[in-house]
């Protein structure tokens, strides 16, 4: 017996089964599992734990820029302050660095966890 | 270095509803090839739903898939494994029969005795002889499909067509 015998004698056998509303079943399936999806993500819900360790780090991180803000002595009205370190950059734009590199930060970490 | 090949057919699949024309275009064939496995409808339609939710969740990776089919027989060969593995872990625990193997209604004649020819192939054997004698697949796309080495898969091809040609030695010469 060739193969193109076989072949022959096993068409039938590996025929396509026909539909039957199989399909729309998926396809549903597939709906409910892609909405799920986004109420994970949206709601954070997936993993809390992690999220909230995030947003502990971002706290920490403003506390701190607000601790330095405060010890400069400096209001918002009144930027100008001198830190006494010999720096080519004023020392209120070192300041605006700081608190923008401490919020970056954290919302990357917050993004990163909550996907 | 990413290489692109223009040949590639490459889908991008940001919704849901693009998912469609693959299962209705797929679902026909990944259906029998679990049926003819697992020799029972309803647990076949249910490992090709849990198939199509897999290949959905990773449905990033089919821009890199050069062959739909071939990627979703795999899938598919992997959830038929994993509850052939589980079923028999059961039976072997609880020293229970498991259901008695369906026979398609429609099986009569000719298609019985391919039918209880294939079954009588174990598991594996029967998929690379599906996936080689009967869907043309080469024996290496059969081998990443089934995830056994090439060796392996020519060794169950050689042997299921030994098993086929004796078993269906009456029909010989009845095919054009």
């Amino acid at each position: 017996m060739t193969d193109d015998t076989l072949k022959d004698l096993l068409a039938d056998y590996v025929a396509p089964t026909e539909d039957g509303g199989f399909s729309e079943a998926i396809m549903k399936t597939l709906e409910a599992e892609a909405q799920d999806t986004l109420v994970d993500i949206h709601t954070l819900t997936a993993r809390p734990g992690r999220v909230w360790r995030s947003w502990l780090v971002a706290l920490v991180l403003g506390i701190t820029a607000g601790l330095l803000w405060s010890r400069s002595g400096v209001s918002l009205p009144d930027m100008g302050f001198d830190l006494g370190i010999t720096w080519p950059a004023s020392a209120d734009w070192m300041l605006y660095a700081l608190c923008a590199a401490g919020i970056g930060v954290s919302l990357i970490l917050v993004e990163s966890e909550a996907l | 270095m990413v290489r692109h090949n223009p040949q590639r057919r490459r889908l991008i699949l940001n919704r849901v509803c693009d998912f469609d024309p693959i299962v209705r275009a797929h679902q026909g064939a990944v259906r029998t090839f679990l049926r003819r496995l697992c020799r029972n409808s309803a647990l076949a339609d249910e490992l090709a739903q849990d198939t199509f939710l897999k290949a959905f969740r990773v449905r990033d990776r089919l821009s890199s898939v050069e062959d739909v089919r071939a990627w979703l027989m795999r899938i598919a060969y992997r959830c038929f494994l994993d509850d052939y593995r589980q079923e028999t872990r059961r039976r072997d625990l609880s020293d229970h029969k498991s259901a008695p193997d369906e026979t398609p209604v429609a099986d009569t004649g000719t298609q019985l005795d391919i039918t209880e020819a294939m079954n009588a192939l174990p598991p594996e054997r029967r998929a690379c002889a599906m996936l080689c004698l009967a869907l043309g697949h080469s024996q290496a796309d059969a081998a990443k499909i089934t995830d056994l080495p090439l060796g392996t898969v020519k060794s169950h091809v050689t042997r299921a067509k030994t098993a086929l040609r004796e078993s269906l030695r009456a029909y010989e010469g009845s095919t054009s």
